[in-house]
């Protein structure tokens, strides 16, 4: 399986940045989705960051994948933040008012400093 | 595929569900907009009605069975391009779908390509089968002079 994340530690931040420029091909998208899954599983993560910054396109069964992450990390209480999305792909998020689901930030930077102190939720 | 001195450009292309193949007629499409000098935002748009349709073509209809086909017809024309999709599925009525956008649905991965083509493309109807998807886009502005 084709790594299709780059993952890096910030103190306690895991910040995850997404390789593929599209994000539409089923396979692609499962590999990518279980990779991901696997962050959250392993029992080290404690926040996480994901930068799509290199992503040009998004299905919606990236969408998917997304949303089942949301769910894994309220129940891990891991705060969860997306950032890096290009106008385009916002706007999806927004039609879906999947932005109201979701963490959203600008950036890397401003993702991790959004994040609460520890012993707060977001 | 083949040029059309009525419509500019059409092509009429039967695929399985592999992703190749998909990608590689998308390729093409996305290619004569481009030398049709269409937008970068217009030729995301297609891209992403396109992705979606086939993805609920090949998961929905087809339900993923590599032996049944997707048959895409397309026309360009100066002003626009229309697509017409089918899948060898049973169909659906698409006023069925729930709303993804409602608050109780919101954690129900599936269920936004629909919602997404019809932002993106100008015009969508179904067949009343529902196995056909027609799809539309108007160019918003006048090709730029070459």
């Amino acid at each position: 399986m084709p790594p299709r994340i780059e993952v890096k530690k910030q103190a306690d931040v895991t910040l995850v940045l997404c390789q593929d420029a599209l994000l539409n091909d089923e396979l692609a998208i499962q590999e990518w989705g279980d990779q991901l899954m696997s962050i959250v599983e392993n029992g080290t993560c404690q926040k996480l960051v994901l930068n799509f910054e290199k992503v040009r396109l998004m299905s919606s069964s990236a969408l998917r994948i997304l949303i089942m992450l949301q769910k894994k990390t309220d129940a891990g209480e891991i705060p969860f933040i997306l950032c890096g999305l290009r106008d385009e792909i916002l706007e999806v998020f927004k039609i879906t008012n999947l932005d109201t689901l979701f963490n959203i930030r600008k950036g890397p930077e401003e993702a991790i400093r959004s994040f609460p102190y520890l012993g707060e939720k977001i | 595929m083949s040029k059309s001195p009525d419509w500019g450009w059409c092509c009429d292309m039967t695929i399985t569900g592999l992703a190749e193949e998909k990608n590689r007629l998308i390729k093409r499409i996305l290619s004569e907009m481009q030398s049709r000098n269409w937008s970068e935002r217009e030729q995301y748009d297609v891209h992403l009605a396109l992705e979606e349709a086939f993805s609920n073509a090949i998961r929905h209809g087809n339900a993923s069975d590599s032996a049944k086909k997707i048959q895409l017809n397309c026309w360009m024309m100066e002003e626009k391009i229309v697509f017409e999709m089918t899948d060898e599925g049973i169909g659906f009525n698409p006023g069925q779908v729930p709303d993804p956008r409602n608050s109780e649905n919101l954690l129900i991965p599936s269920g936004r390509g629909l919602l997404i083509i019809r932002h993106v493309m100008t015009n969508v109807a179904f067949s009343p089968g529902g196995n056909t998807i027609y799809m539309e886009k108007k160019r918003s502005a006048p090709p730029a002079p070459t």
